[in-house]
């Protein structure tokens, strides 16, 4: 997979630094990266499922996204859709499973990630995320971009009046976009391992509650 | 540098043949080297025709101490590049030469300007005539404008020449 900017990311670069007068090229990027930050960090809205091959009497197993890098673990699901008790250890590299299988049996691990260093041969360079983001969530996140500028001081591009609007609107789109994550992208439908209250496995704490007859729909 | 397809509504004019060329970073032809900065800064400055009023080494001193100042109103244009460790660049004259070479100045092409008006000011710094002052002035507030000013840029203003106060 390529990690040159898309279209769409160089398109929000050119309309940020049209709307702001006298910002440089570097800090218009690494104040992308940050924006880029804070929206994923509290949306989770980008995710990857990460394949794993459990085998008995291992419990730790190292995971490795295709682009970005993990931040969070989500759920660790095994062949028939069950949600296995794991964490993620301090590295974030390495996923924990809190008791130990009988079985080799494949399981899918599902993270939430956030965008790597915005630097490339020591000069800033524009973050790899998947132009979809940009498709569903452009608007926001140029919202976001400019806010963040605007919010500087001292530079003719200063103004912190608008800086907080853009950023309320940026608040705005990290709201939608957790909200339509959980719900798997549906317009109006349910979350994701809906219904919460009725759950027969949890995570929590990492104390597993595990359920001897589980559904699959029960993770979905 | 193979040229990117011309622009079909234009026709790029045959003697700059890096007219359609990338301008976002050091491939950006104006103002790429210490020598383009002294070159311009003599147009401004009056200061073309041998012997010099200001000196090679006096101008590339201006164009250093320029971009100390920069960095102070704007070192988001350093800090970022890693390769440098964020450090401010500063140049000597050519060993060889002894003259300014076409070493690059890694600044954003859109505050070039605002660097050549910056080493004008520092320039005409050390002149008293009041004419002079003025004008230094009148440089150093549009170094300053062009890169932390919110509007446009101001005229360029001076007194009357020397004999001829007022």
């Amino acid at each position: 997979m390529s990690e040159e900017p898309c279209q769409e990311a160089l398109e929000i670069l050119a309309s940020a630094k049209a709307l702001l007068m006298g910002a440089s090229d570097n800090h218009l990027v690494i104040t992308l990266h940050r924006t880029f930050k804070e929206f994923f960090d509290d949306s989770n809205c980008w995710t990857e499922n990460i394949g794993i091959m459990v085998v008995p009497n291992t419990l730790d197993y190292p995971i490795r996204p295709i682009t970005g890098e993990i931040i969070r673990l989500q759920a660790v699901l095994d062949q028939n859709n069950v949600l296995q008790p794991a964490v993620l250890l301090q590295d974030l590299e390495t996923l924990h499973f809190l008791y130990p299988y009988n079985n080799v049996q494949p399981m899918t691990a599902i993270v939430s990630k956030n965008v790597t260093s915005p630097y490339r041969e020591g000069k800033p360079f524009v973050p790899f995320v998947l132009k979809e983001i940009y498709r569903n969530y452009g608007i926001g996140i140029l919202d976001g971009l400019v806010g963040w500028m605007m919010s500087d001081d001292g530079q003719s591009y200063s103004n912190q009046a608008k800086g907080m609007g853009r950023l309320m609107r940026f608040r705005n789109t990290i709201a939608k976009a957790r909200t339509s994550a959980s719900h798997m992208n549906t317009l109006g439908g349910q979350s994701w391992a809906y219904p919460q209250g009725f759950r027969v496995t949890s995570q929590k704490g990492g104390v597993s509650t595990f359920n001897m007859n589980p559904s699959p729909i029960t993770a979905r | 540098m193979p040229l990117p397809p011309a622009n079909p509504s234009t026709t790029p004019p045959q003697t700059s043949p890096s007219y359609w060329g990338n301008y976002s970073d050091s491939l950006m032809p104006t103002l790429n080297g210490v020598v383009d900065y002294v070159n311009e800064a003599r147009v401004r400055l009056q200061d073309q025709v041998s012997p010099y009023r200001y000196l090679d080494q006096e101008l590339v001193n201006a164009l250093n101490f320029t971009l100390l100042q920069t960095a102070r109103f704007r070192s988001d244009l350093f800090v970022y590049n890693f390769r440098a460790r964020g450090q401010i660049q500063s140049f000597i004259l050519n060993p060889l030469t002894n003259a300014p070479d076409n070493t690059y100045v890694d600044i954003d092409p859109q505050f070039r300007g605002a660097i050549v008006d910056g080493i004008c000011g520092v320039a005409m710094m050390r002149d008293q005539e009041d004419f002079a002052d003025a004008r230094s002035t009148s440089f150093l507030n549009l170094f300053m404008q062009g890169l932390i000013g919110k509007g446009g840029l101001g005229p360029v203003v001076g007194g009357a020449g020397p004999g001829r106060p007022g």
